[in-house]
């Protein structure tokens, strides 16, 4: 039976059910956040990493959280901060190899087109200022609203408008160029 | 479901063609079993004794055991060390080993100095006066001499008498060299 957020952090205050609370916790986001990580990766295992680092963090700072506001906005928040400073890390590192988001994509080996275009979109995130690439990962694939959006980046909704539709002209300029 | 038929319709109005990347693009691979694994791989011991020990390490640098237990002690040795210093600074001489010998030496500069002070002094004053010859009798007088003599005793003598006294003398001041004599003379004497 699914523990609701609710019932999650009351077990997760004490020391007994704190185990016990954070597998349930880990079962109802871990869908959700793998596939949001992955939109700002392009492989699996870096994925992971970001993943369990998000898990990590929640886990050492989970009696920091007040409950002001929903347990997934916390954890998106922590799992997109996450994902943007693992990227600028690998960014100073090297450049990534961007072939290979081409065969990881369940498309590419139907057709080609669907590889390419996952790997045009991909490039074109890529080149996006780190504020319009969360905004544009929580929209376009995670379908979150504004309101969502606005609680996890603490941003306006109407600034995030801006920033989405910036991001939207951008990503097309790129793909039409 | 409901966002995502809005987030559609907004997609469509700014950009068709992120739409039909949107619909075409499937989800990434995800290796089988991975979700039902998350949690168990979080939880092994490898997870929590070294990955969270890592990220907390990561996190905060590595401070050796008992480091702040002995840090007041140390670092108030090390005030002290720089202060005995500083103390001992200020009473070394430049030169401790050979302090007799340069109290010696500079008694004997000083007597040097003071030595040729009065040399040099003596040296000025000392008058390069002729040695007077008295075989000549009233002749080696001076002529202050001469005539403080005459004045007091000029009723003693005739015309003639001193005429013939001072006869010589005055011949001998009349001659050239003993004229430059007298000039040298009258000046060292002024």
């Amino acid at each position: 039976m699914k523990l609701t957020d609710e019932e999650i952090l009351a077990l997760l205050k004490h020391p007994d059910t704190k185990e016990k609370a954070f597998r349930s916790l880990l079962s109802n986001y871990q869908e959700r956040l793998y596939y949001h990580v992955r939109r700002y990766v392009r492989n699996h295992e870096d994925a992971n990493d970001i993943l369990q680092n998000t898990f990590i963090k929640t886990w050492n700072a989970i009696g920091q959280f007040q409950g002001n506001s929903a347990i997934y906005t916390w954890l998106y928040k922590i799992a997109s901060n996450e994902a943007i400073t693992f990227i600028n890390k690998q960014k100073k590192i090297n450049t990534t190899a961007i072939e290979q988001s081409v065969v990881l994509h369940q498309g590419a080996t139907d057709g080609l087109d669907a590889g390419v275009m996952a790997q045009r979109l991909q490039q074109a995130i890529d080149i996006l200022p780190d504020k319009q690439k969360q905004v544009f990962i929580m929209r376009y694939y995670d379908e979150l609203s504004y309101e969502e959006i606005a609680a996890i980046v603490d941003t306006s909704v109407g600034a995030l408008k801006a920033s989405y539709h910036h991001a939207v002209k951008k990503i097309e300029d790129f793909l039409l160029s | 479901m409901k966002n995502k038929t809005v987030i559609e319709e907004e997609l469509r109005e700014l950009s068709p063609l992120l739409l039909l990347y949107k619909r075409q693009i499937p989800l990434p691979i995800v290796p089988e079993a991975y979700f039902s694994e998350v949690a168990t791989t979080f939880f092994s011991e490898k997870l929590k004794e070294n990955t969270i020990q890592q990220f907390i390490l990561k996190d905060k640098p590595i401070v050796p055991n008992d480091y702040f237990e002995g840090f007041e002690q140390q670092v108030m040795h090390k005030i002290a060390k720089e202060e005995k210093a500083i103390k001992s600074g200020e009473v070394l001489a430049l030169y401790p080993k050979d302090r007799k010998q340069m109290v010696l030496f500079r008694i004997l500069a000083i007597a040097a100095v003071l030595a040729g002070v009065v040399l040099l002094i003596n040296g000025v004053q000392a008058p390069t006066l002729p040695q007077k010859n008295c075989s000549d009798g009233v002749a080696c007088l001076s002529q202050d001499e001469i005539y403080h003599y005459m004045n007091t005793h000029s009723n003693e003598f005739s015309m003639q008498e001193i005429k013939e006294a001072v006869a010589p003398a005055l011949e001998r001041q009349n001659s050239p060299s003993e004229k430059e004599k007298n000039s040298d003379l009258d000046i060292e004497i002024m």
